[in-house]
Parts: structure tokens; C-alpha cells; sequence
């Protein structure tokens, strides 16, 4: 007998399992039940039939949710690091289509708050992009659907190695009637697909933590640099881009996080346009186009300026000018 | 078609002689006393939802003037249902069980055929149960049987 039970038991396990994670017989579904019974009719001497059928029951929704965080160890972030987005997924655990309210909050007790906490619905491709959903209206999942969320935060710029954000994103069952009320509760009058109301799960609300932890400060030096067209003068005088115009190109380069050694910088002239010779000046300061005098190296169209070693938050602006062919 | 409907209602009671049957619906709820123990309540069966029990009681009565023997029930596993172990019973019936609804035996004696193999049944492998009374029914006897199963 103790051997029938286990069978049964392990046997049952996908259906144990379904009264507590995955979803049951559908909201609304009927279920019907007839006995019947023979008997050796005494007037008749044949065999007589009778049947017996037993009021319909309608399957009530069974309101569940699971939230689960799938950034188990955290998301390593850095000091200033805008819309980091830890991963979570939300699971409707119940037999109906169900809404359920998102919320995400910082969590007491921990180093740090991250700012500006923001939910999103994934798109699918379960990264966060900007094409991401802001979730402003409750989720609404079908039965043992599930959605990707994202809660994104920013990491304040005074925020400390080691410092942790704790982000908590709770889901609960939008049905009124059910926030507050213990599982088994039936909510009359409400219920997906049926007339037999809704009733509250164990998870008519769930919850799950994940958490941004600030790691080891960049201290990589690296340079930043942009070229811009600072102005243009044609032949007439004005600015037109045409052949014999010429254009000053302004190149600003920074050094940042620390000093940078031996940093040259190189340009190349577009095909169309022609070096004004001797037109490179580094700071405002003129240099000219021989190799090994100066900075400043031009060889046919490519221009190389050896700047060597610049100091942390360093800024240099090069200028050239190039006329169009 | 109400007509139909009605006739057929009112066929097993009046157009057999012998036994009719009724059968009913709870719900059951398992509740801690205040002794310690646990006690199962058979109650209304209303909001029923997958993972709860459903109780079925069937009563049987002898409507006739003689006695009746062979006294059988079936009963079909309701689907989006499962049968709940060793939860049939019947005062004097011997219960059988039935993975296919054809043949029947007592539950250690259940086998179920699966992807070739033979193996022991489970309560989930369970489709029919019967009852079958081991006395004639005397007039106007009556008695009931129930099983429970657990909606999926």
C-alpha cells in the first residue's frame, strides 16, 4: 500500500506541481459527472439502467503570480551610469487572464539608492533597448504566460565601490478585492471567463529582489576626441562649399581618468581636398608640415601630430585647413 | 427540446422499476480541530479551482417492491480531474477501478500499458471506478458511495 501512495505520489507530481507553480483547468471550464447503475431488474429479469448526473461545477479563476529576478548576482554598474536595467521575469501562475500591478522600489537597509527607478516591458528580445516599453498600466497575462520586465535606475555619481542598490519588483493581481485578502478568499463577481468568481492563490501577489553593486572605479586612462568643421571661406567671400573653399577643421582632444603616454594624433584629407600647406597650429600655435622640426608631420595627404604626454583633463584643440579641389 | 429534457429527468425515476440514483457535488475542505487533528468538511461547491477537491456522493434506493440484486455504479473520472487515492468507498460494495473504462480490478491489481511497458497503476491512471453491492437491495433501501478528485 505505502508503495501505490509513492507511485501516486511521484506519479502526481506534475499536477502537485500545478496547484503551486504552473497554471490548472482553465477559468470557466465545466466539469460534469453521471454515475451509472445497473441492476438485475426483478419485473423485467433483464438488466435495467438508471444514471444520475451531478450539478455542473464551473472552474472559478484561481489568481496567482510569479516574479522571479534573473540577475542573480546583481548588475555591476559604475558611478554615473544611467538607465542600468536589471531583468525580471513576471509569470501569470493562474488559470485566467489576469492584470497585474507593477511596482519597483529601493529597498531599506542597504548602501545605496538608485535614482529615478523606471519599469519596462521587454520587446522581446530580452535586452533593454530603446524600444522597450514604459509600463504606466497594469500587465495583462494570459494564463502561464509570461513577460520580460525590466526596472531601470541610475547610479548616483557619488556612489562608492562595493555600494548595492537593493530593487524589489513586486506584481499583484489588479482584481479589486484581492489586495488584502487571504488566499482562498473568493472574490464574487469577478474571475476571467466565468461565473464562479475569482479565487485568491497563495501568490495573489509576489515579489523578488535583484540589485545594482557599484564595482572596482575605472581608472583607465583614455582619450576623447571629436573634429568639427569650425568654419569655411569660398572664394567670394562667403560660405559655400565650393572648388576653392577652404575649410578649418577643429580637432579637441582630452585626456581623461588619468595622463596618456606618447599619443599621437592622426588625420587623413579627403580625396577631394588639398592641406593648406603649412596650416596645422596646436593651441593657436603655428606649426609647419616638415618632419622632425615640430609636432606636426604631413606626409601627402595624412597628417600626424605627436602630442607625447598629456596630463589628466588635459584639453588640446589642433586646427587645420584644407581647400576643395 | 424542454420537453425532451424533461422526460429524460424524469425517466430514472418513473419509468423503472428497481433502483434510481442521485448524485451530488461538495467541495472538500480539510480543517484543523481543535484537538489537533484534521477533519475533512463536505461543503457547497462553489468557487472550486484547480488544486481544490471535488467530492461526489452518490445515493442509490430501491424504488421498487422487490429486492434488487447486481446493484452496479460506474462512475466516470470527471475530466480536467484526477482521482484522489484510496478516497472510494461504500458501505458493502466491493470497488474496482478501470484505466480504459472497460476492464476492472482493485488498485494493486491495476496495471496501465505505457510506451510499451507494463506498470502499476497510480490514482492518476484512474478513469472509472464501480461499485458493485454485495447484497440485493431490499425496497426501499438505500445507501450512497463517493469518491473525491482533485481538479488539474
Amino acid at each position: 500500500m505505502k508503495t501505490i501512495t509513492k507511485t501516486a505520489l511521484l506519479a502526481a507530481g506534475l499536477v502537485a506541481s500545478s496547484a503551486s507553480w504552473a497554471v490548472g483547468t482553465d477559468a470557466g471550464a465545466i466539469i460534469s459527472n453521471t454515475a451509472t447503475a445497473t441492476f438485475d431488474d426483478p419485473t423485467t429479469g433483464n438488466t435495467g439502467r438508471t444514471s444520475a448526473t451531478a450539478p455542473d461545477i464551473t472552474v472559478a479563476e484561481l489568481i496567482n503570480v510569479n516574479v522571479t529576478a534573473e540577475d542573480s548576482t546583481g548588475l555591476e554598474t559604475q558611478p554615473g551610469d544611467n538607465n542600468q536595467a536589471l531583468e525580471f521575469t513576471v509569470t501569470n501562475t493562474g488559470n485566467g487572464t489576469e492584470a497585474f500591478t507593477l511596482d519597483a522600489t529601493n529597498l531599506v537597509g542597504d548602501t545605496l539608492d538608485a535614482d529615478n527607478i523606471a519599469i519596462y516591458l521587454d520587446d522581446g528580445d530580452g535586452v533593454f533597448t530603446s524600444s522597450d516599453t514604459l509600463v504606466t498600466t497594469d500587465l495583462v497575462l494570459d494564463a502561464d504566460e509570461s513577460a520580460t520586465i525590466f526596472v531601470v535606475g541610475d547610479i548616483p555619481a557619488a556612489a562608492l565601490t562595493g555600494e548595492q542598490a537593493d530593487v524589489e519588483l513586486t506584481a499583484t493581481s489588479a482584481t479589486p478585492g484581492v489586495a488584502g485578502s487571504a488566499p482562498g478568499t473568493l472574490i464574487s463577481g469577478q474571475g476571467t471567463n466565468t461565473p464562479s468568481g475569482a479565487v485568491v492563490g497563495t501568490n495573489s501577489s509576489d515579489s523578488d529582489t535583484s540589485f545594482f553593486v557599484v564595482g572596482e572605479i575605472s581608472t583607465d586612462a583614455t582619450v576623447d576626441i571629436t573634429k568639427v568643421i569650425e568654419g569655411r571661406v569660398d572664394p567670394f567671400g562667403g560660405t559655400t562649399d565650393v572648388p576653392g573653399t577652404v575649410v578649418t577643421y577643429l580637432i579637441t582632444v582630452t585626456a581623461v581618468n588619468g595622463s596618456v603616454d606618447n599619443l599621437v594624433v592622426a588625420d587623413t584629407i579627403p580625396l577631394a581636398m588639398t592641406l593648406v600647406a603649412d596650416s596645422v597650429t596646436i593651441d593657436g600655435a603655428a606649426k609647419t608640415d616638415v618632419a622632425g622640426d615640430d609636432e606636426v608631420d604631413v606626409s601627402g595627404a595624412d597628417v600626424a601630430v605627436t602630442l607625447g604626454t598629456v596630463a589628466q583633463d588635459t584639453t588640446i584643440e589642433i586646427r587645420l585647413q584644407a581647400e576643395i579641389n | 427540446m424542454r420537453l425532451l429534457t424533461t422526460l429524460i429527468l424524469l425517466l430514472p425515476f418513473s419509468a423503472f422499476a428497481g433502483v434510481s440514483l442521485e448524485s451530488e457535488a461538495y467541495k472538500v475542505v480539510v480543517t484543523p480541530q481543535e484537538d489537533g487533528s484534521m477533519a475533512e468538511e463536505w461543503m457547497a461547491a462553489d468557487k472550486i479551482a484547480p488544486g481544490d477537491k471535488i467530492g461526489y456522493r452518490i445515493t442509490y434506493v430501491n424504488t421498487g417492491e422487490e429486492p434488487v440484486s447486481g446493484v452496479t455504479i460506474n462512475n466516470p473520472v470527471p475530466d480536467s480531474t484526477v482521482y484522489i487515492a484510496n478516497s472510494a468507498n461504500g458501505t458493502n460494495s466491493a470497488i474496482t477501478y478501470s484505466v480504459d473504462g472497460s476492464q476492472f480490478a482493485t488498485m494493486s491489481e491495476l496495471k496501465v500499458l505505457e510506451d510499451g511497458e507494463v506498470r502499476p497503476a497510480t490514482a492518476k491512471d484512474v478513469k472509472t471506478i464501480r461499485w458493485i453491492l454485495e447484497a440485493p437491495l431490499a425496497p426501499e433501501a438505500t445507501g450512497n458511495v463517493e469518491f473525491q478528485v482533485r481538479v488539474k
